[in-house]
């Protein structure tokens, strides 16, 4: 437990150190990754033990982490479409590396964009991914970092086609 | 009074389910239904005069919806502005409502009961997902460790309070299906549109209500079942018993009186497990032996064999490392093991983005929709029968609350198991009616794995806690003890099974024992021939290590399924000296 309460510090600090690559813009709200408590709702404090126990008096518990830290601009969709990426990221990536598949859906239905966008929008987030998957320090990121880099690419490629998406990042 | 779940106790007054006093628009709304009707129309006669009390109308738009089909509204009304429920639920956006049905929990037969929730489809197709859709879960608001024994005792005997949250059901599903690898269902609702919102009403009028959490008799199964009976006035919580299992309310939509069938479609969202084991199932045997082999590798070598890889070949990769990411996160948290993983997928996904989307896209394959849940056999059972022990006949009767044994088809997804809460086994013998056994529960996971034993800790075990014999064999025989055993099977096709456990048993004195432990072995086989039928071979040895005395037994059990509520069977065992052969009919009910 000691264990995992460190790596979840370690994790909360990330956002704190990394790069800044969702950095707060003028007018754009707080960074949903340090600002709303996010990576808290994704990894809670909870050891093996008790998700044992959990699996075999399981009482219904499991509803996703909703209670977010903060200002009600963590409402927003730019907030939803962080946690859609930092939750399902594992799915996401792979359904960028394919230009398809449910995740990528739900990341176009959340962002609001535009059905006949989403193939380019695809296409460009794709290139946009490959060179930060291609890159050395990949493989040691953890999931909040990666998701950072994710959200920051299609920040990056959704303000390239500014009329593609209702949501503006 | 079905809205704000009213009961009537034996002295014939009535109190609310929902705890929290705050809830009720009346200090005496939680026990006087009357009082509280009463000071509801008052608010409503106040916000028609004077516009006030809006904000507390619009908590209950479910019983506005009431009010308005019996014609119970002032004639100067209008419909009051209801900002938080038109911006956060949209209800005029929902088409209509499903009943999700969640699996157990990975590999842990006792999590087989599942859990169901709500959801409500948004505009659009219900044959894709949709990021916008939301969920109503239904589940207790834990304040213990869930580690510790205040943990279950509160559970079971409603020392926690329980609430209904809302949310994005997307996530939710995800967290299912991929963090915790429960396959899901989903059985769209057949409602009109007046039903579709009055349940949406409704769903955000309970959202502020607690309840106490009762694991048998008040969980997710009675209150999610609730929400539809009351909007639809059909019953899906036909039970014999106190107890309600998610499963049994899946069961009841089909069952469920009414006009039309209340299910109209089904989808079904694998787990990661599911995934991987159908893809891997699906692949020849060129590709599995290259799956093996690229594990194996080291690292310098898996680069290039990636290169090399087949496109389908990756996906499987894939689906291996998220799967193991996810085990290590649900169970071990060996933080080590999780980065050699993920740097494992980095290389994998790595190659994916450098080769062109479309090879990989074009691979993409959908996995089959295994036997619904809906068609699963109900889970308790009644069982009669005679049989003869060494020329002498006794008759045999039991009754088990749930779930399934290993002659027993498994639960969709799942791998055979033994899941059995509460079995009670009486036998008669001439004249007199002897107590054979008392089962509390007695578990045995199987826990296959399609991957060669070296690419895999996983093994199998079983629990069990009973008065029972060691077999049909003896008689007099009976002891309490508590029972585990570790193991391994393999499945070696669809229809074959086999098994291996060693373990130990603490336990009462007997007739055939005289001391206190004995050591124990159990090897098997599960053949299914057929859809409907199931054989069992096995073999059992009890070693008493303190006096050295064995005894071993063989026995052959066969299964029939005669109808969905109907089973045959006949068992045989033997050892050196005796032999018995049983047959029974099984009856089975919700």
């Amino acid at each position: 437990m000691i264990r995992t309460t460190l790596v979840f510090c370690l994790l909360m600090l990330v956002p704190l150190i990394a790069p800044d690559v969702v950095a707060d813009e003028p007018g754009s709200g707080p960074n949903p990754y340090s600002d709303c408590g996010i990576g808290s709702a994704l990894f809670p404090t909870v050891g093996w033990a008790a998700v044992s126990s959990n699996i075999i008096w399981d009482l219904g518990s499991t509803a996703i982490t909703s209670a977010l830290s903060s200002p009600e601009t963590c409402e927003s969709d730019k907030v939803k479409t962080a946690r859609l990426i930092l939750e399902t990221l594992p799915g996401l990536e792979r359904d960028i590396a394919r230009e398809n598949g449910k995740y990528l859906t739900a990341l176009n239905d959340v962002m609001a964009c535009d059905a006949s966008a989403r193939p380019g929008l695809a296409a460009q987030l794709r290139v946009s991914y490959a060179d930060i998957v291609g890159d050395e320090g990949y493989a040691d990121k953890a999931q909040i970092e990666r998701a950072s880099d994710l959200f920051a690419a299609v920040k990056n490629v959704t303000q390239a086609s500014p009329d593609s998406c209702n949501v503006n990042l | 009074m079905e809205l704000s779940q009213y009961y009537e106790n034996w002295r014939g007054d009535y109190s609310s389910q929902i705890v929290n006093a705050e809830f009720f628009v009346s200090d005496e709304g939680r026990t006087d239904p009357l009082a509280e009707f009463s000071a509801f129309q008052d608010l409503i006669l106040a916000y028609a005069q004077s516009g006030e009390h809006e904000e507390t109308i619009c908590l209950f738009p479910a019983r506005m919806i009431l009010f308005k089909q019996h014609d119970r509204l002032p004639l100067e009304w209008r419909d009051p502005s209801c900002p938080d429920f038109e911006e956060q639920i949209r209800p005029g956006s929902i088409e209509s409502v499903s009943l999700v049905f969640a699996s157990g929990y990975f590999d842990s037969p006792s999590s087989y009961y599942g859990h169901v929730l709500l959801k409500f489809n948004y505009e659009g197709s219900p044959d894709t997902p949709r990021a916008l859709d939301s969920s109503l879960n239904y589940g207790a608001d834990i304040t213990d460790n869930p580690a510790s024994l205040f943990y279950i005792a509160n559970g079971l005997f409603g020392g926690y309070k329980a609430s209904y949250t809302r949310n994005d059901h997307f996530l939710h599903t995800y967290l299912y299906t991929n963090v915790q690898l429960r396959d899901t269902w989903e059985y769209e609702l057949n409602l009109t549109d007046e039903q579709v919102q009055f349940l949406v009403a409704y769903s955000w009028e309970i959202l502020s209500a607690q309840f106490r959490y009762y694991f048998f008799n008040d969980n997710c199964a009675h209150r999610i079942a609730d929400l539809i009976e009351v909007t639809t006035g059909r019953d899906l919580s036909d039970t014999h018993g106190f107890w309600l299992l998610p499963i049994q309310v899946v069961r009841n939509l089909r069952t469920a009186g009414g006009p039309e069938p209340l299910v109209t479609g089904e989808i079904y969202n694998p787990s990661l497990k599911s995934v991987f084991s159908a893809r891997y199932g699906s692949a020849d045997a060129d590709q599995k032996k290259k799956f093996i082999e690229y594990f194996e590798l080291n690292e310098q070598d898996k680069g290039q064999a990636l290169v090399e890889a087949a496109p389908e070949l990756l996906q499987l990769f894939l689906d291996y490392l998220d799967l193991e990411v996810a085990k290590q996160m649900l169970f071990a948290e060996d933080e080590v093991s999780i980065h050699a993983l993920q740097g494992q997928r980095a290389l994998i996904l790595s190659e994916m983005f450098r080769r062109p989307a479309k090879d990989i896209a074009a691979r993409a394959e959908k996995i089959s929709l295994p036997r619904s849940p809906i068609e699963m056999k109900p889970p308790s059972v009644i069982r009669a029968g005679g049989g003869v022990r060494d020329g002498r006949g006794f008759q045999s009767y039991s009754y088990r609350v749930a779930n399934n044994d290993l002659l027993d088809r498994p639960s969709p997804g799942q791998e055979a198991s033994r899941f059995i809460m509460f079995e009670l086994g009486i036998e008669v013998d001439g004249g007199s009616a002897d107590l054979r056994k008392l089962v509390i529960f007695d578990l045995v996971n199987i826990n296959t794995n399609p991957l060669p034993s070296r690419m895999t800790h996983e093994g199998s075990w079983s629990l069990t806690l009973d008065y029972a014999p060691r077999n049909l064999l003896c008689t007099d025989c009976s002891n309490f003890g508590l029972e585990g055993r570790l193991g391994r099977s393999i499945r070696p096709s669809a229809q074959l099974l086999f098994y291996g456990f060693a373990g130990a048993r603490v336990h009462t004195r007997d007739s055939d024992t005289a001391n206190y432990f004995q050591l124990s072995s159990e090897i098997g086989s599960v053949i299914n021939p057929t859809e409907k039928s199931a054989l069992e071979l096995s073999a059992e040895v009890y070693v008493d290590p303190a006096s050295g005395d064995a005894t071993w037994h063989a026995g052959i059990d066969f299964a029939l399924t005669l109808t969905p509520h109907a089973e045959f069977r006949v068992s045989y065992e033997r050892n050196r000296r005796e032999q018995v052969v049983l047959a029974t009919l099984a009856y089975y009910f919700d």
